[in-house]
């Protein structure tokens, strides 16, 4: 028997008695993970699809102002549009994190991943000036540019008070909020200053 | 004894499983490129607009029509150049109610006429925002206007200059239908 077979003996004889030394199972089992991980993936983006985009269909705009603003969806949109105004610019230094939760909750998933991109940010610049911003809504101050059954997209006039120690500035925004209506509400898409 | 049960050996299920491991990359690729986009559609009012290119939403109801008309409108109505003032404004009070046109005739004669001759000025208004706040009857809305004054031209900025914007305003604006047509009845900055 030459060296090279002399080897190669332990291997067959564990083959003969039906155990494979576990090292050859590293590669199929990598496969079989990957496989599962794939078919979750596969799973998972095919429920997603199974609740297919609401048809764009074209709503009245509330009649805001009339001071019997209901509870329809575009009244709802109204008052959305203004309260995700309101919340976005009031921040105060001493109870930051909780002011941008309260506008976390009312955005989509999307919304607050890039809400989140320049959050730490204007915290650090809110703590460290010691800011506090608060925002006021003018009469009329809120239009519906835009209303369907699933998208809303509104003008919200904004007068935001700055106070820094005994300074106190006010200036005059133009927002547009962009709302879209899932599981039975609006919910905050975008809230673009119009520069 | 030798078994005659055929078994699973590692050479023989790693071709398989790296099959299924490409037919399952494709399908979650597949399904990844064709998801639907549950973002709002791109066409959105204002979203593609340029300079002075705004263009208003279809707006379901009575009032949809007047916010379309008050787009038209608002440029005509607070854009104005040096060199032929007269017939800017005839242009302007033209989309405006008589009542209107009174009230912003004399204002315009004592604000904007003198300080327009005085500084050569060509300016524009250009929409950036429009929107329904109510409808107060069948024949009048008021509307909010996000709109920009535009200095195109003065004596301080040359025609090669690049447009400054002057004031962004906010603008609520009282629409009134005359003889079918959409006018101006009102505009006040809030």
């Amino acid at each position: 028997m030459s060296e090279e077979g002399a080897a190669s003996e332990p291997i067959e004889l564990s083959i003969e008695h039906g155990r494979t030394p576990w090292r050859f199972w590293v590669l199929p089992g990598v496969l079989a993970v990957l496989l599962v991980a794939l078919l979750a993936t596969s799973v998972v983006l095919l429920l997603d699809r199974r609740q297919p985009l609401p048809e764009e269909i074209a709503v009245p705009p509330a009649d805001i102002g009339s001071g019997m603003l209901g509870d329809g969806v575009a009244q709802q949109a109204v008052s959305r549009a203004r309260l995700a105004a309101r919340t976005y610019f009031t921040i105060d230094f001493t109870t930051v994190e909780a002011d941008m939760d309260r506008l976390r909750d009312l955005g989509t998933p999307d919304f607050v991943a890039e809400y989140d991109e320049t959050a730490p940010a204007l915290a650090r610049r809110v703590r460290a000036q010691r800011l506090r911003l608060s925002a006021v809504l003018p009469d009329n101050g809120v239009a519906t540019e835009y209303l369907s059954q699933n998208v809303a997209q509104l003008l919200v006039s904004v007068d935001v008070t700055t106070q820094r120690d005994e300074q106190r500035s006010t200036g005059a925004y133009r927002t547009r909020v962009v709302l879209q209506w899932f599981d039975d509400q609006w919910w905050v898409a975008a809230v673009d200053e119009v520069a | 004894m030798a078994s005659l049960r055929p078994r699973l050996a590692p050479r023989r299920v790693v071709p398989l499983l790296t099959i299924l491991v490409l037919i399952g990359s494709a399908l979650s690729l597949a399904l990844a490129l064709t998801r639907p986009d549950p973002r709002p559609p791109a066409d959105l009012p204002g979203v593609a607009a340029g300079a002075g290119g705004y263009r208003s939403a279809d707006l379901e109801g009575a009032g949809g029509p007047a916010v379309q008309a008050m787009v038209e409108l608002l440029p005509i109505a607070l854009s104005y150049d040096f060199r032929d003032l007269p017939g800017g404004l005839d242009e302007a009070t033209d989309v405006m109610t008589p009542t209107f046109a009174k009230a912003f005739t004399a204002s315009f004669n004592s604000s904007a006429r003198p300080l327009a001759r005085r500084q050569r000025a060509v300016a524009q208004a250009q929409v950036r925002g429009a929107g329904l706040v109510r409808v107060i009857d069948s024949q009048t809305v008021l509307a909010l206007s996000f709109v920009d004054q535009v200095l195109v031209q003065s004596r301080t900025q040359g025609r090669s200059e690049p447009p400054r914007v002057l004031t962004r305003n906010r603008v609520l604006v009282r629409l009134a239908r005359v003889d079918g047509d959409w006018l101006i009845a009102n505009i006040s900055p809030i």
